[in-house]
């Protein structure tokens, strides 16, 4: 806990660091509550005002039937923000423990286990994602989890790195040589001291998941209409978009609003936690 | 006066912002350098000794809050500079040669490039002219065959080679002034004494001004001709060399000369001073002087009226107000060892340790296994009670050896404890056999607190304590160790270096070993520390009857710990001797070369010269010959190359060399040390 | 750099291919529908069906069918397309062919411009040129390519402003200009997303590297600002920048099926949702395993480079 308001404090220190800590404490709060605020139904029609730019009454404007943006983009950040969230933890989660065993335990298990993830990640990511919703079939929670899976192997590579490196510190060696055993040093001695930069990593990943979760979506291949997911959005207003931007500037501006949040507050996060900085 | 000054630094002070509020740097610095003349700066870690250097360089790192005062290099004041001058003097009237050599080069440019880029920076010639210089400046610091090294890249070269091409470039335009930071620190023992004769005799020949920055008062004690003690950003005290050490004045270098160990201390049953100080506050109130809270004859009275300066007196110049009050010396611990018993407690034979893997595609390849033979066929001996040292050079094989003895390296031999032959390391050996890291900073894991770090190792060496009765155990650990119970909560990286190595040696005297294996624990510690932790193992085991296995390069500290030493060269053990005998022939040629490059802060020893050529080989394949023939100043001849040097005794048992030299021949050989 | 790290590397290649095409190649086997259902139809008689799928043979065993495949594909057959009844090889490497062009163009305009985008930001770092410099990459890296593409669309190629075709493509030998015209947009995205990404990872691997010591030794021997940055900063941070640029080639392949989309350009990308949305099993295999090809083969070259560049490799 105490841990937890250092860093924080530390966080709104450097102008990323707050803009960022800020910027995703507001968008969570809107993901939660988004549907609580939206001042109109995201799904009723108003064909009086078809196309509307933004204004007082529709503060994003309106799109083809007329639908308030600024509501649609509220209830869309939940299945945009919060999947991407849990499609980065499943990943994170997944790629981490295969990284810290395969670093860990060494040897030729390693070795093969980290040649099937090379090849793995010679798929590039959004193919890879693809592939499995070929498999899987098209919905949100699907793109989830082929998010989840493209993910893994990323996150499998740098927690193994950054188990190599504590491994052969000494505190381990010590561990060792003591006779700890196997689940003590992984559990006690090692993953304590990866949290960090897999936490760096991670948030930064969620910026990735929202972009890719808002592409598959755009794709045909995530969300499926009438979901106010935000890519979703955006590849339905196509059809008309040259009859007004608003339509496509408002879920677009968002997405990116996102993906700003959070790649600030990793950038935040990767210099507070860097052992170099601390004092 | 000041127009005959390379370098003159009158009242310079420099204070840093951070985060936590300004922390002052260096305070009221006065020094002068004359030409031709070498000033030592001597401090402890922490000092802002290598902090002075980049201000004169004008190359600061932090965020100035404050710099006052003035800096002349030969008349002119550096600090009213524009970087743009700054650039045509840096590496032109001023250079720097670095602690690290090997980050100090580029790795992707080649070593004659970087002096060849030195010199096109300070002075137009042609292409012929310039590289006609760099093959002299390479000939100068004595880089055999200048052609070939020119094209060699930093990666290719030993420590010693990168650091004497760092040395060409600093003195490539005839500077008027060189700063020395730390330059043999990084460097072991035979190649630092090479070093600091290159660097004498590159004094003698172009008399160029210097400023030798060192934590080793030894070191300093061969270069320079004047010595300046810094002391938490303040100079203490300035004199000669001579007076320095025959008569140390303030209390700080008083003290720092009696916690330094020296040759003769054997003979004269000298015991080492105990003062682990906290270091000087750098922030918020200025105290009168910076040494008065760990000062012994600290008065009030008379040091807290004014701010103490540097000032003249007599032969030198000092910043202390009572200079003629006697210290209180009874901190001085005993230099007496107790007896070892002769009960054998651990014992290996033939041991072999082998490192490197290959992976299966290097095999499938055909690729030649690069294993290192680390360790090779060695046989040690430990009693009761007993402390034996193990000496050598890094890479010489002694931390695979001791990682070998705690099941990190794998082995093949024979290992015998208490008589009981291992052939798997079980639990009751891993609870007799503790290992102590050199550096704690990474043996000790940062997020778990002491108490975490402590009980973890009573809980599994120590059934017979329960678990309700751990923490009066873990109370009666730092009291061992002599750290306040009140750590328990804290997280390492909230002590200071010596109190974190306590740590770990209470976390393995908690198992209550039999055997302690000390892999370096006190080196990268200050004099004052390293004696503090000398004198704690040393009750330690005069309380428990352990037995220690104390690694180091380090063999100027030997005197007061170990009963024995064994030295180490290329994986073997070629020499095992008494410490009580250390100052008599016959000596291995290797151990003659390793003490007598061993330094001396100590005016009444005179060391013998022994100088080795080149550096340690990596040892893929076993040699037919003796390993040290290559670099041995007493080869004989082809014997050398062809047969392994037999073992020899000495004394029977207790002094055992390998070489082919007879007994008496070495026996003739004159002692490293002369004292007077 | 010896031949043994060439043979390695091209080991490593061989080995990531294959995992990769079994991937590919299982991926497709756990399809809910098999081949012969989508040829025939969902109504097709079981009959049918059976005779069907051991004309294909459909009915062998997984491993069987696996190295069957394999076969072919090495001999460039990569089957008929389930949707056009047509060949698959000649359709996709035609289609493969107008993706390098896009993609190979916007690494080479990315290179251009990232690199001393990102020096110029990592030399005066904490001044309003790195703060403008990071600024416009934060914004671009946090862009998805679907975004600024469709946006790019609504301005630049709407009817009424009209400087850009909307869609399409058409051949170099054919027209020159009309096919820079028609790659203008796609290859404009690409590259403002793509320079975002590199000219941070430049600035960071500069800012790395100027911490370094031998930079201070540098500046420290009288060397002129400009050499230290250039000689030895750029000089140092340029291999993990290739390292950097070759991994961003599989980000690059991401967005070359997303802005292909968009602009409804006839690539692999646009054939691969095709194919995914029509469950043409030989085409998505083709696809997906010419795409990670490529992406292999980036890396494999950003290796070699890597070790003719660091003198320090030796393998």
């Amino acid at each position: 806990m105490l841990f937890l308001i250092k860093t924080l404090r530390a966080l709104m220190r450097s102008p990323q660091g707050a803009v960022g800590t800020v910027l995703v404490f507001l968008l969570l709060l809107i993901s939660v509550f988004g549907p609580l605020l939206a001042p109109q139904d995201p799904e009723s029609f108003n064909f009086g005002s078809r196309f509307a730019p933004p204004s007082a009454e529709f503060l994003f404007g309106t799109d083809w039937f007329g639908r308030d943006l600024f509501s649609r983009i509220l209830v869309g950040a939940r299945s945009t923000v919060l999947l991407a969230i849990l499609a980065t933890f499943i990943g994170t989660a997944s790629g981490a423990l295969i990284g810290i065993f395969s670093g860990f335990v060494g040897g030729w298990v390693d070795e093969l286990i980290m040649r099937t993830i090379d090849a793995i990640m010679a798929i590039p990511g959004l193919l890879l994602a693809l592939m499995i919703l070929t498999v899987l079939g098209s919905s949100s929670l699907n793109a989830v989890i082929a998010i989840g899976v493209a993910f893994a192997p990323g996150m499998a590579r740098i927690s193994r790195s950054t188990t190599l490196a504590v491994r052969e510190l000494d505190y381990v060696s010590a561990a060792r040589a003591r006779g700890e055993s196997k689940l003590w040093i992984i559990f006690a001695e090692i993953l304590p001291n990866m949290v960090a930069p897999v936490i760096v990593e991670a948030t930064i990943r969620v910026a990735f998941a929202i972009m890719t979760l808002a592409t598959l979506s755009f794709l045909g291949l995530g969300a499926q209409p009438p979901s106010p997911e935000w890519g979703l959005m955006i590849a339905d207003a196509r059809e008309h978009m040259f009859r007004s931007p608003w339509p496509i500037l408002a879920p677009g501006i968002s997405i990116a609003l996102v993906a700003i949040a959070f790649n600030l507050l990793g950038d935040g996060l990767r210099d507070v936690l860097n052992p170099h900085s601390q004092e | 006066m000041t127009q005959t000054m390379v370098l003159d630094i009158k009242d310079y002070s420099l204070t840093y912002q951070t985060q936590s509020g300004p922390i002052r740097i260096l305070e009221n610095i006065n020094l002068q350098i004359a030409k031709g003349e070498v000033l030592g700066l001597v401090g402890e870690s922490g000092s802002a000794k290598s902090s002075l250097a980049y201000s004169v360089m004008r190359d600061l790192p932090g965020q100035v809050e404050l710099e006052t005062g003035s800096m002349w290099l030969k008349g002119e004041d550096l600090m009213t500079m524009t970087e743009e001058e700054l650039m045509h003097r840096r590496g032109k009237q001023i250079s720097m040669v670095f602690q690290n050599a090997a980050t100090a080069l580029d790795p992707t440019q080649s070593l004659g490039d970087h002096v060849v880029e030195t010199l096109q920076a300070h002075q137009a010639a042609s292409k012929e002219d310039t590289l006609k210089r760099v093959y002299e400046l390479f000939e100068l610091v004595g880089l055999p065959d200048p052609i070939l090294m020119a094209n060699k890249y930093p990666h290719e070269v030993s420590g010693g080679e990168k650091q004497r091409v760092v040395l060409a470039m600093a003195i490539s335009s005839n500077p008027d002034l060189i700063l020395f930071d730390e330059p043999t620190s990084a460097l072991d023992a035979t190649t630092a004494v090479n070093m600091l004769d290159l660097f004498a005799e590159m004094q003698k020949k172009i008399g160029v001004a210097g400023l030798f920055i060192s934590h080793d008062l030894g070191v300093v004690a061969e270069v320079a001709d004047r010595v300046a003690v810094i002391y938490g950003g303040r100079i203490v005290e300035v004199a000669t060399v001579d007076d320095l050490f025959a008569n140390p004045k303030h209390p700080y270098t008083q003290s720092l000369l009696a916690s330094l160990p020296r040759p003769s201390d054997i003979r004269n049953k000298r015991g080492l001073k105990v003062d682990e100080g906290t270091p000087p506050p750098r922030r918020g109130e200025v105290p009168s002087c910076n040494f008065s809270h760990r000062c012994s004859k600290h008065d009030p009275a008379i040091c807290d009226q004014s701010r103490v300066f540097l000032e003249v007196q007599g032969d030198r110049k000092l910043a202390c107000v009572r200079p003629d009050v006697a210290v209180d010396e009874t901190q001085a611990s005993s230099s007496d060892i107790l007896p070892a018993t002769t009960d054998v407690v651990l014992e290996v034979k033939n041991l072999t340790v082998k490192l490197g893997r290959t992976s299966l595609l290097d095999e499938l390849l055909n690729k030649e296994a690069t294993q290192v033979h680390a360790v090779n066929n060695i046989d040690l001996k430990i009693h009761r009670g007993e402390t034996v040292s193990l000496v050598g050079e890094s890479g010489c094989g002694k931390s695979s050896l001791a990682r070998a003895l705690v099941g990190l390296n794998s082995f093949e031999g024979e290992l015998r404890l208490n008589g009981r032959d291992i052939k798997a390391l079980d639990e009751a050996y891993r609870a007799d056999v503790q290992i102590i890291f050199q550096n704690p900073d990474s043996s000790l894991n940062p997020r778990h607190t002491l108490e975490t770090i402590l009980s973890r190792a009573i809980k599994l060496y120590r059934p017979d304590i329960a678990t309700d009765e751990r923490s009066e155990a873990i109370q009666k650990l730092f009291e061992q160790v002599r750290l306040p119970a009140h750590y328990r909560n804290r997280y390492p990286h909230q002590l200071s270096g010596g109190e974190k190595q306590r740590v770990a040696i209470a976390r393995a005297i908690a198992a209550d070993p039999k055997v302690i294996i000390c892999d370096e624990i006190t080196s990268g510690l200050d004099a004052a520390v390293q004696a503090a932790i000398v004198a704690l193992l040393r009750k330690i085991q005069q309380d428990t009857g352990v037995a220690l296995l104390f690694i180091t390069h380090d063999l100027a500290i030997l005197r007061h710990i170990a009963h024995r030493t064994a030295v180490m060269y290329l994986g073997e053990i070629i020499e095992t001797r008494s410490i009580s005998g250390l100052d008599h022939a016959p000596y291995h040629p290797y151990t003659e070369a390793l003490l007598s490059s061993a330094s001396s802060p100590d005016p009444k020893t005179e060391t013998r010269q022994v100088r080795l050529k080149g550096s340690l080989p990596v040892r893929t394949s076993l040699l037919t010959g003796c390993g040290f023939e290559s670099r041995c100043p007493r080869r004989i001849g082809d014997i050398c190359h062809e047969q392994p040097a037999p073992m020899k005794e000495v004394v029977e048992s207790s002094h055992v060399l390998k070489c082919h030299h007879e007994i008496v021949d070495l026996e003739h050989i004159e002692p490293v040390w002369k004292f007077t | 750099m010896t031949v043994s790290y060439v043979i390695k590397r091209l080991i490593y290649l061989v080995f990531t291919a294959l995992l990769v095409s079994l991937i590919v190649f299982s991926v497709t086997q756990l399809l809910p529908a098999n081949a012969a259902t989508m040829i025939l139809g969902e109504y097709a008689t079981d009959e049918a069906l059976a005779i069907l799928n051991s004309k294909l043979g459909l009915d062998d065993p997984a491993v069987v069918q696996y190295f069957r495949w394999l076969g072919n594909v090495v001999q460039g057959d990569f089957g008929i397309s389930l949707r056009t009844s047509q060949p698959v090889g000649p359709t996709i490497l035609n289609a493969f062919g107008r993706s390098a062009i896009l993609a190979i163009t916007s690494l080479v305009l990315v290179c251009i411009i990232a690199i001393p985008l990102g020096v110029l930001a990592a030399s005066r770092r904490g001044k309003p040129t790195d703060l403008a410099v990071s600024l416009v990459s934060y914004i671009g890296v946090s862009m998805p390519e679907f975004v600024l593409a469709t946006l790019l669309l609504v301005w630049l190629a709407s009817p009424s402003i009209g400087l850009f075709p909307a869609s399409g493509y058409v051949p170099f030998s054919e027209d020159f200009w009309g096919a820079l015209h028609h790659i203008a947009l796609p290859v404009l995205t690409l590259t403002i997303v793509l320079t975002a990404h590199i000219s941070r990872m430049i600035r960071s691997e500069m800012a790395d590297t100027l911490e370094m010591d031998f930079i201070r030794a540098g500046r420290l021997r009288g060397l002129s600002r400009r050499r230290v940055l250039f000689r030895h900063a750029l000089r140092n941070s340029m291999l993990p920048a290739i390292t950097v640029i070759a991994l961003d080639v599989g980000y690059l392949i991401g967005g070359v099926i997303v802005v292909e989309e968009v602009f409804a350009f006839p690539g692999i990308g646009r054939q691969l949702i095709l194919a995914i949305q029509n469950r043409d099993l030989p085409m998505i295999q083709a696809g997906a395993l010419i795409m990670a090809a490529s992406y292999a083969v980036a890396n494999l070259l950003a290796d070699l480079a890597y070790g003719a560049l660091d003198k320090r490799i030796k393998y």
